[in-house]
């Protein structure tokens, strides 16, 4: 549960205060929304390049880190296919100069030229090293676009391709900014040892003068029903082959989300997982697997991974999969098994509010969804679950037809 | 209403102490330390259990690394899915982790829980059996997971670097793909038996804490015997001396540079001092290579120097990942920095930059039972006194440009530069 209070500028910027005397330090997050999944196909990975130019100075402020960094303060940010998130955490005394750095490059951006220039580089950069230069770096450039043939989810957030960095231009830049950046996209978050008052006082002194702007309204393709399974092939220079599989599901807010994300932790979470204990314990088919749903605003992948053991057969170990899926369809999981992912959950969710910046994060991003308090709602919705509702979303969505398959077979040189 | 002057920074407002709150230190009934922080606002608790039992004391390579990690694979009473079942039916985590130093076995879980998770532990410490066949299917996995880790400049300039900086010793990385097929589980059961020791071990304790859980681990574990380890460790000479190496691999499209030496370590007088030194050159973000080589030449998503303390001794080392054909220019550009750092003196502006962020920092990383007791247990493994936050701090605010470049010409040199990529450089 955490305790919160919400206001609203006069601009659209929605604050959420919360309050925990026991920290001497303040989280200012702020999340805007916005992700990969707004950009232009041929345009990709725009959201994440504009991330690193919020740091590269505003309008009245050359440099983002330096001042902050004065003040004892940190910060850093990272982008989704939905959403760009922006957090900074200092001494409670020096809010004001978090404030100030936060609220200038919500006004505006500095826009220069050097700043565009050397982030391209960095995240040029940042594409070969975790997406190219790495063993299996590359399988969700893969996948995405195996399962996704119209919807904005297609590409991952880093982008498809390099070239689409090397050709963002600075009035690209420009028009994203004022489409999206704006009061109204935004929602701010703090937390920390302070009060209501003092935040909304300080908030609408550096917030309130920040134009309107306009509101965005999201337009998205919507992805049209799979029909068929799907299989790709790709050969690389990596030690081991492996399988990856995605079924398409729900959306974050869909009454299915919570059954769907017990039924990953009975398959994937933890050493007494059921693929683990069949396919890496039991029939020593695989290394590792894993199972996990994306928990995507928009309508999501589950997915299945894993490491196929040296000298089994690619078609016999993806069958096991399927096995595996199959014996939760067939028969109700017992009492024991969906109290013990319920307790996982209980538990995870403890561990989740003992820093602040969890908690600010965490708000702020349940009111993106529409409410902050979609949050402190989730233990009661995941108390509902019964393994009847588990068998059925098992059912309903991880089926063949609305599977896509990617072998990832090794060619060592 | 006043126009806002949002071109001028606000008021700041000095960070001038930090409290650093020391732990409850008692004693179970056999004499094992327990040391606790109680704090917090969630009913949960981590429990650490430390013993001196890393990768250091191994004579074979791996073994130190397999018997940890075979620790939840099987004891007498339970099999290897009987204690995932335990622990995960509880919502509790039960992490094993070893590093040059220390063993160390981490139980995360809801107070409520505990009376439940920690027999499970106790049965673990007491009655682990290492089965043969999970052993052998733990031996292949890590064996596949070390193949492909084989594949990245990152690892194979680590374990070049490791290699090289701490030759002669037994921070010395001794893995090698025949170790996976030399090591035995009579090799684990060995050093299980004679390094897992209740006589040289600590438990630690953070979260929200009342007396039940003293309690609760008392009687658990005790009563278990606390024998010594009897062992003729001895670290070893160091045997560096500065070198260029390049290692190739070919097709990669990023190079990974590693430089550093062996340095004093956080006893020695000069070391508080020496972080303030490696902050303005590589600790933070806007550090000079930072600022250089990421936000002014875009040849690198990242790149860093840390000063590493480990109980035998310590090291510096500068990383990062740059592009293949950019390698050269980007080492060019770290030897300029070195150089730059010895000669000329650092401005009161960046420095009193670096001092506000690294107290604040200190700050951000006190807060909390678990930060609380990551920093505690420095105090404890090196036997620094209570005090030495209070010290760290002065240190840093009294240090001057003279110090910072005294520091940089006594200690920023004589490094060794191991790369590992496509494009051979110097």
């Amino acid at each position: 549960m955490i305790k919160y209070k919400k206001f609203t500028l006069d601009n659209g910027l929605r604050v959420l205060v919360h309050v925990d005397k026991s920290t001497p330090i303040i989280t200012i997050n702020t999340v805007f929304d916005v992700g990969a999944k707004d950009e232009n196909e041929n345009r990709t990975g725009f959201a994440h390049l504009f991330e690193h130019l919020m740091f590269g100075g505003s309008v009245n402020i050359p440099e983002f880190d330096s001042p902050l960094q004065n003040v004892g303060g940190q910060n850093n940010a990272f982008t989704s296919n939905d959403i760009t998130n922006y957090y900074i955490t200092l001494p409670k005394q020096n809010i004001e100069t978090g404030l100030w750095l936060e609220s200038d490059r919500m006004l505006s951006l500095a826009f220069t030229p050097e700043s565009l220039e050397v982030q391209r580089s960095v995240v040029i950069e940042e594409f070969k090293q975790m997406y190219l230069n790495q063993p299996y770096g590359d399988v969700m450039l893969l996948l995405r676009p195996l399962a996704y043939k119209e919807h904005a989810y297609k590409w991952p957030t880093i982008g498809k391709e390099i070239s689409h960095i090397e050709n963002a231009k600075m009035q690209d830049v420009k028009d994203f900014f004022h489409k999206h950046y704006t009061p109204q996209n935004a929602i701010l978050s703090i937390a920390g040892d302070i009060s209501v008052e003092e935040v909304k006082e300080l908030v609408t002194k550096w917030y309130g003068d920040i134009p309107k702007g306009n509101k965005y309204e999201r337009n998205l393709l919507q992805e049209p029903k799979q029909t068929q399974a799907r299989l790709l092939e790709v050969k690389r220079d990596v030690p081991q082959n492996g399988i990856y599989k995605a079924w398409h599901i729900c959306n974050r807010m869909h009454k299915d989300y919570y059954a769907i994300d017990l039924l990953s932790d009975v398959l994937g979470r933890g050493n007494s997982a059921r693929l683990y204990q069949d396919l890496v314990k039991g029939k020593g088919l695989f290394t590792e697997i894993s199972a996990y749903q994306m928990g995507s605003m928009e309508n999501g992948l589950f997915l299945v991974s894993g490491k196929v053991k040296e000298g089994i057969d690619m078609e016999v170990a993806d069958a096991a999969i399927l096995e595996t899926l199959e014996a939760i369809k067939n028969e109700l999981i017992d009492l024991n098994e969906l109290t013990k992912v319920k307790n996982k959950v209980e538990a995870t969710d403890a561990f989740g509010h003992i820093n602040a910046l969890n908690k600010a994060m965490r708000i702020g991003y349940f009111e993106l969804l529409g409410d902050a308090n979609l949050g402190n709602e989730e233990p009661e919705e995941y108390a509902k679950v019964t393994a009847k509702s588990i068998q059925k979303v098992a059912k309903k969505y991880l089926i063949k037809s609305n599977c896509s398959t990617l072998y990832y077979v090794s060619d060592k040189k | 209403m006043n126009k806002l002057d949002r071109t001028t920074a606000p008021a700041f407002h000095e960070i001038d102490s930090i409290n650093f709150v020391l732990p409850t230190i008692k004693k179970l009934n056999n004499a094992v330390p327990y040391i606790e922080y109680n704090a917090g606002t969630e009913e949960l608790v981590k429990i650490d259990f430390v013993f001196k039992a890393g990768t250091k004391y191994q004579t074979k390579g791996l073994v130190a690394s397999m018997t940890s990690a075979m620790l939840k694979e099987g004891t007498n009473s339970f099999s290897s899915l009987e204690i995932a079942n335990k622990i995960d039916f509880y919502g509790a985590f039960l992490e094993t982790e070893v590093n040059s130093d220390y063993a160390t076995i981490t139980l995360y879980s809801l107070n409520k829980h505990l009376t439940n998770v920690l027999p499970v532990l106790k049965e673990i410490l007491t009655n682990v059996n290492f089965p043969q066949e999970e052993f052998d299917k733990k031996i292949k996995i890590k064996k596949q997971q070390y193949l492909i880790n084989l594949e990245k400049v990152e690892t194979i300039a680590s374990i070049g670097y490791s290699k090289h900086v701490y030759k002669g010793t037994k921070y010395e990385n001794t893995v090698e793909l025949n170790s996976f097929d030399e090591i035995t589980r009579q090799d684990c059961v060995d050093y299980f038996n004679a390094f897992y020791n209740f006589g040289e071990m600590a438990i630690f304790v953070a979260g929200k804490v009342d007396s039940s859980v003293f309690e609760l681990i008392n009687s658990t574990f005790g009563k278990l015997e606390t024998p010594k380890t009897d062992s003729d460790f001895v670290f070893g000479k160091n045997d560096f001396s500065p070198t260029f190496q390049f290692i190739e691999k070919k097709g990669a499209i990023q190079s990974c540079i590693r430089i550093g030496k062996p340095i004093i370590n956080i006893d020695h007088p000069d070391y508080n001092k020496l972080k303030v030194m490696n902050t303005i050159f590589g600790g933070y973000f806007g550090s000079r290579l930072m600022t250089n080589i990421r936000e002014e030449k875009g040849y690198t998503y990242g790149i860093g120097s840390v000063i590493m303390a480990k109980e035998n001794m310590g090291n510096m080392i500068i990383y990062t990942e740059v592009g293949a054909d950019v390698t050269q220019a980007a080492i060019n550009e770290i030897r300029k920095e070195i150089k730059d750092m010895q000669t000329n003196k650092v401005t009161e502006g960046e420095l009193t930059k670096v001092k506000n962020y690294m107290l604040g920092s200190l700050l951000q990383n006190t807060d909390g039972p678990f930060d609380l007791l990551e920093r505690y247990k420095t105090i404890y493994f090196y036997n620094l006194p209570n005090n030495y936050y209070d010290t760290y701090m002065t240190d840093i605010k009294s240090i001057t440009s003279e110090e910072i470049i005294n520091l940089a010409n006594t200690y920023l040199n004589d490094l060794s530069f191991i790369v590992a990529g496509s494009q051979e450089v110097s």
